[in-house]
C-alpha cells in the first residue's frame, strides 16, 4: 500500500525542498533611501541617518544666528540627559558623538564636557594642584558654562502580526537655554520599517 | 497533515533503493545508521543539577561547559539560558546578560517551522529540532536580564527588557490560537515596577492591571493568590491618576480600607525590591512504551517527555530589617507553569510519536514481506535505540518566584532573609549587609536558594 502512495509522496517531498531556498527573513524598508538590513534591529545606518538629520537642522536653524548675533561668540552646548525609551538596547552615544563631532567641526558651535566626562578632568585638575608646577597649573573654577543643553530621547511603536511587525522609531532631541529653559531647537528623525519573518526555514 | 506525508516519504525512499537493485540489507542498515546518528544527546545534565544541589553554581557552570561541549547546534539556546542562570547566581551579571542576549538572538533565528526538523521528528525522535525554549522560559528570559539590569542599577535597560516582555506576549496571544501559556502575572508586575520606577505612571498602571488580570488566570488554574503589594500598588496609582471607578471596584474586591492605602507615604522613603528564586523548576523525565506492531511481527517504542517535580521543604520566607518583619509572597509557579504547558501540549507530542512508531514500523514491515529479514531485524533495532522523548528544558529556572516589597527610610540596611518550612520553622538564613536605600527609588535584591541535598531527603513524601 505504501508503495504505490511513495510515488506520490516522494514529489511532494521533491517539492518541498525546491521550495526551501526562497525563504529566509527579508527586510524591507519603506522610507528613505534604499539600504540593506540584516535583522531589521536598529544599526549603524539609523544612527547616521539620525545623526546626519539632526547636524543638517540644528545648524541651519535660526537659535545659532540670534544666539551668535547677540553674543558675538558660539554658543556653548553640554550633553545632558539622553534616554532610550526603545524596545532595544540602543547605545545613544554613537550619533550623540557624532552630533557632537559636527557641529565643533563646522566652527558654529562649541562644546563643553559632560557631567560624567568632567568628573576624571576634575581630579586631574585636583592632581595638578598638588603635583603640576605653578607655571603650567590650571585653576579650578575656571571651566566653561554651558548656553545650552542637548537632551534626546528615542521612542520605538511596534506592531506584530505573526510574520510581519512594523518598527517605527522616533528620535529627539531638545536644545534647552540653560538661562530660561526655552526651548530653542526641536530636532526629530523618523525611522519606520517593515519587517517580514519566514515562516518556514531549513 | 505532513506527519504522514513525510512519513510515506522515507517509506518510498527505502523502496526506490530496492528497485535500483542496491542490495536492501544495506539500506536497512543505512536507515539504522541514519537513525543512529541523528540521535540527539542526553540534556538532562544530572551533573548540573548535583552540583547545583550542593550550592555550587561555579561547579554546576563547569560541569555544564564540559557536558555541553559535543552537543548541537541546535541545543545552543538549552546551553546560553543555563549558562546565563549560573552566571547569574554566581553574580556574574554582565556575562549573564551577554549569555542571555545570545540566547535571544538565537531565538530570533528560529523563528519559524524548519522542513528538516519536522521530518525528522517524525522519523527520528524530537530530540532532532532546534530548542528554542518553551513559551514560559522565552519570556523567563527577559524577566531575569531585567532583574540583571535592575541588580545594576541600570534602570534604563531594565526598561528595554520590559518592552521586550510586552513584545514576547502579544506574539503568543497572536500565534496561539488555543488558551494556553500567553499571559506571565510576574512578568506583567515586573514591567510595572519597571515603570514606575521611572516614574512612567500610566505605563506602570497598564502592566499593574495586566498583572491583575493574569493573577485571577492563576488563581483559577494554579491557586496562586493576587500578592498584597500589587493590591496596594493597584489602589495606590488608580487613586494618583484619578480612575476612581477603578480604584472603587478594587477597594470592595481587596476589603483594603482607603487609610490603609496610604498610611505609609512614600516620601521620604525608599523601597526595597526582595525576590527569592526558591528552588529548581521541573526536569522532564521520559516516559516509554514498548510494544508489538499489530501483525505481531515487529516491536515499536514510544517516548513521550513528563516533568518530574524537584520537591522543596520551602512554603515560604520572611525578610528582618532593622525592626521591621515582612512575608515574601509568591508571585510565580515556574513548576505549576511548567506542568501544566506540557499538558496542554501533550497531544501534539503524542501524535508524533504514534506516527514515529508507525513509520518506523513500516519500514520494517516492508522489509520483511520482501523476505529481507536482516534488514527489517536492523530497521527495527535502530527504531527502537532511536525513539526518544524531547527532555530538554531549562533546568537551572527556579521552582518558585517569591516577592516581598519593603518601604524604608533612606540609609543602608541589613537584611536578613528566613526561608520557612511549612510550620513557619526556619530551613535557612542568610544575611545582606550594607544594602543601600535611596529616597523615591526601588532597590532590587535578588536571591537563589537551592534545596541542599540533606533538606531534600527529608522533605520527600
Amino acid at each position: 500500500m505504501t508503495f504505490t502512495v511513495g510515488r506520490y509522496c516522494g514529489f511532494l517531498l521533491l517539492a518541498s525542498l525546491l521550495m526551501l531556498p526562497g525563504c529566509g527573513t527579508s527586510v524591507k524598508r519603506m522610507d528613505s533611501e534604499q539600504v540593506k538590513d540584516l535583522s531589521g534591529a536598529w544599526n549603524d545606518t539609523d544612527s547616521r541617518l539620525v545623526s546626519e538629520e539632526m547636524i543638517k537642522d540644528a545648524l541651519a536653524r535660526p537659535w545659532l544666528r540670534d544666539y551668535t548675533r547677540r553674543h558675538r561668540e558660539p554658543p556653548a552646548v553640554i550633553v545632558g540627559d539622553m534616554r532610550n525609551l526603545s524596545h532595544e538596547h540602543i547605545n545613544l552615544n554613537t550619533f550623540v558623538s557624532d552630533i557632537e563631532r559636527a557641529m565643533i567641526q563646522s566652527g558654529k558651535v562649541r562644546f563643553v564636557a559632560s557631567s560624567i566626562e568632567r568628573q576624571p578632568v576634575r581630579e586631574e585638575r585636583r592632581d595638578q594642584d598638588l603635583n603640576a608646577s605653578e607655571a603650567t597649573r590650571k585653576p579650578m573654577g575656571q571651566e566653561l558654562g554651558a548656553d545650552f543643553m542637548l537632551q534626546g530621547t528615542i521612542n520605538t511603536i511596534i506592531d506584530v502580526s505573526g510574520k510581519t511587525q512594523v518598527r517605527y522609531y522616533q528620535v529627539d532631541m531638545t536644545l534647552i537655554n540653560l538661562t530660561d529653559n526655552e526651548k530653542v531647537w526641536i530636532g526629530q528623525k523618523k525611522i519606520k520599517k517593515l519587517v517580514k519573518r519566514s515562516q518556514i526555514r531549513f | 497533515m505532513y506527519l504522514f506525508r513525510s512519513g510515506c516519504n522515507r517509506a518510498s525512499l527505502s523502496t526506490q533503493l530496492h528497485v535500483l537493485n542496491v542490495r536492501p540489507l544495506l539500506a536497512g542498515a543505512v536507515f539504522a545508521l541514519l537513525l543512529a546518528g541523528c540521535a540527539g544527546h542526553d540534556h538532562n545534565l544530572v551533573n548540573v543539577e548535583r552540583r547545583l544541589a550542593a550550592d555550587q553554581p561555579e561547579l554546576a557552570l563547569q560541569s555544564l561547559e564540559r557536558e555541553s561541549q559535543n552537543w548541537r547546534r541546535r541545543d545552543k539556546v538549552l546551553y546560553l539560558l543555563n549558562r546565563a542562570m549560573l552566571l547569574r547566581m554566581q553574580g556574574n551579571l554582565v556575562g549573564s546578560n551577554k549569555a542571555f542576549t545570545e540566547a535571544q538572538r538565537r531565538i530570533d533565528k528560529l523563528y519559524g517551522v524548519s522542513v528538516t526538523e519536522q521530518i525528522g521528528s517524525v522519523i527520528i525522535n524530537d530530540r532532532t529540532r532546534a530548542y528554542v525554549g518553551e513559551e514560559f522560559e522565552q519570556v523567563l528570559l527577559h524577566v531575569y536580564m531585567a532583574l540583571n539590569f535592575l541588580e545594576m542599577n541600570r534602570a534604563d535597560a531594565a526598561r528595554v527588557e520590559a518592552l521586550q516582555i510586552d513584545l514576547t506576549l502579544r506574539q503568543f496571544s497572536k500565534k496561539i490560537a488555543k488558551k494556553k501559556y500567553t499571559e506571565d502575572a510576574f512578568a506583567r508586575y515586573l514591567s510595572g515596577l519597571i515603570y514606575e520606577q521611572q516614574g512612567e505612571w500610566s505605563d506602570a498602571m497598564i502592566e499593574y492591571r495586566r498583572a491583575y488580570e493574569a493573577y485571577v488566570e492563576y488563581q483559577r488554574v494554579y491557586g496562586i493568590a493576587l500578592p498584597s503589594s500589587l493590591q496596594h500598588d493597584l489602589l495606590r496609582l488608580t487613586a494618583q491618576l484619578g480612575l476612581v471607578d477603578e480604584h472603587r471596584r478594587y477597594q470592595q474586591e481587596f476589603g483594603i480600607a482607603e487609610d490603609a492605602v496610604d498610611a505609609e507615604t512614600r516620601d521620604g522613603r525608599g523601597q526595597l525590591v526582595f525576590l527569592l528564586h526558591s528552588g529548581l523548576a521541573p526536569v522532564k523525565r521520559e516516559n516509554a512504551v514498548i510494544l508489538p506492531t499489530p501483525g505481531a511481527h515487529a516491536l515499536v517504542k514510544i517516548a513521550v517527555p513528563y516533568y518530574q517535580s524537584r520537591s522543596t521543604p520551602a512554603k515560604g520566607a520572611r525578610l528582618k530589617i532593622a525592626d521591621k518583619e515582612q512575608r515574601l509572597e509568591l508571585a510565580e509557579d515556574v513548576n505549576a507553569i511548567a506542568i501544566r504547558n506540557l499538558e496542554v501540549k501533550m497531544p501534539l507530542i503524542q501524535a508524533r510519536a504514534l506516527s514515529r512508531a508507525g513509520i518506523k514500523g513500516a519500514v520494517a514491515e516492508g522489509f520483511r514481506r520482501q523476505d529481507q529479514w536482516l534488514a527489517a531485524l536492523l530497521v527495527q533495532l535502530g527504531g527502537l535505540a532511536t525513539e526518544h522523548a524531547d527532555t530538554r528544558s531549562w533546568i537551572t529556572l527556579p521552582r518558585d518566584i517569591y516577592i516581598g516589597r519593603v518601604l524604608l527610610p533612606p540609609g543602608k540596611y541589613t537584611v536578613r532573609l528566613e526561608v520557612l518550612d511549612r510550620y513557619d520553622g526556619v530551613l535557612s538564613e542568610r544575611e545582606f549587609p550594607d544594602v543601600q536605600i535611596t529616597e523615591r527609588q526601588m532597590t532590587f535584591l535578588s536571591y537563589h536558594w537551592i534545596v541542599p541535598t540533606n533538606l531534600l531527603f527529608e522533605s520527600a513524601p
